[in-house]
């Protein structure tokens, strides 16, 4: 009977131990008075929305906030729950990163119903009217410069692959968009693949791996986002094709970069998350002290990177302001 | 002696629960709340029912890793038929669908998942993970097929109530868990139907040899398997207003989790509705609890982890019930 | 037996139970097909249609507003940084900034997808070009300043908006461009330009033309 009893106490507490001990969210728990930020971010399984977090989270905490990060896995009903937590626990402000557009919406206004004011990172809601501003990173824009860009590289006539990123994204689609807008507007650019990849570097080697099988001339890959392109170089290096096949990310890693200051990836599009973070930090700051006086939408341009041009870029940002 | 360890074993997740419940709320002064009680069972309320229908299965010995994949899918398909109906070009009509006849209709594409999990286990003979691994593939794709990729949006007060509304103070969602469970406890306490899940689950070669129409047995199990992820899926889509693609996405581990620490045996026979119940309490107040006491998410997922291990181990440890 | 006579009554009641349920609360309505092409009641942005109203009561009469473009291209040759300061216009965050300029030009040169234009014989550095080729981006949109995200319910309308205007541009302006600019022709214009680098994008500067007429 006690021995039974033991099992089962031990069974709660061990793991409670583990999690309380292992991880008190990092920092140290500040004083009650102190007014706490939340930072949702859709998923912390993509190393991008991990540096926004991370920003997001050393902004806040450099302003006097005490921060708590929440990760919604791509799942809109895993944001709803961080929400029902967020609005009961009362803290000042969020600092989100929706999952989903139409999604999210509802959630973003039953904690501006309760007194918590939203500051959107990256993707926009589609509502004007109820996040305090939304901090937007143009990735339609970007693409389009990106295609632009691409059509100059490779000419006007030319056979390329393009890999997606997960279907049910909206900036997949954005994105791709964005290039088609530009590249479709000359008939001799032959699209012979469009597969996913799902945003993952391990899967966009073995997706390029299968295309080179079926088409072996190929002049470029415009992948959706940086890892992805990684994938890609190394299938093309694998296959020896690196040189003659030109690759185009998304997003502004910083492997990405260097690659691009060698010559061997042809571009990418630097999205400014920790701009987006510091920006959303400071705005929620501005808020709460009371100046309420924030424009809806704050675009944030994304910036075309080539070989002339790496050097000034680093790690997800520039190297002369980050 | 044996018959108080046996009770004990049973009373094992309670006393687990009740061990949680206090730690939680001396640890954390918003734990005890009632906004955060209503949470709490609003946020298990899909892994409810989804775990319900997974207990059933597990009592035959069997396992199902589709529910996720089919609760998608029958999401998508209920907002498809509400938003846009059915065109039937043929007869020159569209069928616009009620709320009534879309939850029918998601109920339907659930329990038809179900079945077919069920006919491959029993007419073909596949292994039960291997016939609902294939489902899992099959069902999120038929989603992305239906979806495009895209979430359906835009359903109407009337459906969302389903996922949004309160009556008589409690949420919509867990009504509907608290009916389901009643149900599911009478019929598998009371009724002919329960004690012969329990006896294919306990030894499936008696049950055959005593007459017992064990394939039929299986087929109801898993369709009934399948519509409570139906079920679930509705409640998804009513609660976010949309039905994503990328819904359910790892719900299956979920509901198993659930299941095994509530007591019910991997190896069949032995377990119950109410067990189930406690361990999804016990997870929804771990994953609370973890939230409010600002644990990073990452150590959020070795704790769950821990959790599992901790109740399968205990489990084994106990002798069987006599 | 008796078993096998239950369950046909418990069966039929229930089919009879339900029936009568989907009588009052019916499963689904039976409607007519809309014929293709029926749109669906306004919630869709039109991006036609306000291109459309836009570059008439606005964009054109807002044309008045450019910057001489004489003047503009000497300062960014002066000083880059005061001619951005004077001059520049930014959108949101981001080193992207638009000039929105006009003035009259002489052809100089042809070529596949530009113009160039010298805006003072006296000055044979004073140059630009116009862009006769296919448009891309959001210089127009941006640059005059009539247009603002804030007041699109999304990004995607924003963007079409983008994409329409470039696209009457195309349609409209540029055939008039082509067939007016032989060498030494004189050319009035309007329009903007897109700055994403400074060390590319100034020298000379590209403009899209929205309005380009006779002298």
């Amino acid at each position: 009977m006690m021995r039974t009893l033991v099992r089962t106490v031990s069974l709660v507490v061990v793991p409670l131990l583990i999690g309380i001990t292992g991880c008190r969210g990092g920092s140290p728990s500040p004083p009650a008075a102190t007014p706490r930020v939340a930072v949702v971010v859709s998923t912390l399984n993509n190393p991008w929305f991990v540096v926004l977090a991370d920003a997001a989270k050393l902004h806040a905490t450099r302003l006097g906030y005490g921060v708590a990060v929440f990760d919604s896995q791509n799942d809109p009903a895993k944001e709803a729950a961080h929400f029902d937590n967020i609005i009961a626990s009362k803290y000042a402000a969020v600092l989100f990163n929706p999952t989903d557009a139409d999604g999210s919406v509802a959630n973003v206004r039953r904690a501006k119903d309760a007194g918590i004011p939203v500051f959107c990172m990256d993707r926009e809601i589609n509502a004007t009217d109820v996040a305090a501003t939304q901090i937007l990173s143009d990735n339609y824009s970007g693409c389009v410069a990106l295609g632009r860009y691409f059509v100059k590289q490779v000419g006007e006539s030319g056979k390329y692959v393009e890999l997606l990123g997960l279907v049910g994204d909206n900036n997949t689609w954005n994105r791709s968009k964005g290039f088609h807008s530009v590249v479709d507007r000359y008939p001799d650019l032959k699209m012979v693949a469009q597969q996913s990849a799902d945003f993952d570097r391990a899967k966009a080697l073995e997706v390029m791996e299968a295309i080179l099988q079926a088409n072996p001339e190929i002049d470029a890959v415009f992948c959706g986002n940086d890892a992805m392109a990684m994938g890609v170089y190394q299938a093309l290096v694998a296959a020896g094709k690196d040189t003659q096949v030109k690759v185009f990310g998304f997003d502004g890693a910083d492997d990405v970069v260097k690659l691009i200051a060698q010559g061997k990836i042809a571009a990418t599009g630097m999205q400014f998350p920790k701009l987006m973070a510091r920006t959303a930090a400071e705005s929620a700051d501005k808020y709460l002290k009371g100046d309420h006086a924030l424009p809806q939408k704050t675009p944030v341009a994304v910036e075309l990177v080539q070989r002339a041009n790496a050097g000034k870029y680093g790690d997800y940002g520039r190297k002369d302001t980050e | 002696m044996r018959r108080q360890r046996a009770i004990l074993s049973r009373l094992q997740p309670l006393i687990a629960l009740a061990v949680l419940v206090l730690a939680m709320s001396l640890l954390s002064d918003r734990f005890l709340t009632s906004e955060n009680g209503w949470n709490i069972l609003r946020q298990i309320s899909v892994n409810l029912c989804l775990s319900i229908g997974m207990t059933l299965i597990i009592l035959t010995a069997g396992i199902d890793l589709s529910v996720g994949a089919v609760l998608a899918l029958s999401g998508a398909v209920a907002a498809g038929l509400l938003k846009h109906g059915v065109a039937v070009a043929a007869l020159g009509v569209t069928l616009e669908f009620t709320v009534f006849g879309t939850i029918v209709a998601g109920l339907l594409v659930g329990a038809a998942a179900g079945w077919f999990n069920g006919i491959a286990i029993t007419w073909f003979r596949l292994p039960p993970f291997v016939a609902t691994l294939g489902m899992f593939s099959i069902a999120r794709g038929l989603t992305m097929l239906w979806t495009g990729g895209f979430p359906i949006t835009g359903l109407g007060p009337a459906f969302g109530f389903l996922g949004t509304g309160v009556f008589v103070r409690v949420p919509m969602p867990v009504w509907i868990c608290g009916v389901l469970v009643g149900i599911f406890v009478v019929v598998t306490n009371r009724t002919r139907f329960g004690r012969y899940i329990y006896a294919v689950g306990g030894n499936e070669r008696a049950a055959l040899l005593s007459g017992l129409p064990v394939g039929r047995i299986k087929r109801a199990v898993y369709t009934l398997g399948g519509l409570l992820a139906g079920a679930a899926g509705l409640i998804v889509t009513a609660r976010l207003d949309s039905a994503q693609p990328n819904a359910g996405l790892g719900y299956e581990l979920d509901s198993i989790a659930a299941v095994v620490i509530g007591g019910t045996s991997l190896s069949g026979g032995r377990g119950s509705v109410v067990g189930t119940v406690l361990g999804c309490l016990i997870i929804g107040v771990l994953n609370n609890g973890l939230f409010l006491l600002d644990v990073s998410p990452f150590w959020q997922q070795v704790v769950k982890g821990f959790v599992i291990l901790a109740a399968v181990a205990v489990d084994r440890m106990n002798p069987r019930a006599a | 037996m008796r078993r096998g006579r239950r369950r046909l009554i418990l069966g039929s009641a229930v089919g009879a139970g339900a029936t009568v349920l989907v009588y009052f609360v019916p499963l689904f309505h039976v409607i007519p097909l809309r014929p293709p092409g029926h749109a669906a009641a306004g919630a869709v942005f039109n991006a036609e249609a306000f291109v459309d109203r836009f570059w008439t009561e606005r964009l054109i009469p807002g044309a008045a507003r450019a910057a001489n473009a004489a003047e503009l291209v000497a300062a960014v040759r002066r000083d880059r940084a005061a001619a951005r300061r004077t001059y520049g216009r930014s959108v949101g965050l981001g080193d992207v900034y638009y000039f929105f300029l006009g003035g009259m030009g002489r052809v100089v040169s042809v070529d596949k997808s530009s113009v160039k234009l010298s805006l003072d014989d006296r000055d044979p550095k004073l140059q630009l070009s116009l862009e006769t080729g296919n448009i891309f981006g959001n210089a127009v949109r941006d640059g005059t300043g009539l247009l603002d995200v804030n007041d699109f319910a999304n990004s995607q309308d924003f963007n079409a908006v983008s994409s329409e205007i470039n696209r009457r541009i195309e349609s409209q302006v540029l055939p008039a461009l082509r067939n007016r600019a032989t060498v030494d022709a004189k050319v009035r214009f309007v329009g903007c330009a897109e700055i994403t680098d400074d060390d590319t994008d100034l020298d000379p500067l590209r403009v899209v033309p929205f309005i380009v007429a006779a002298p």
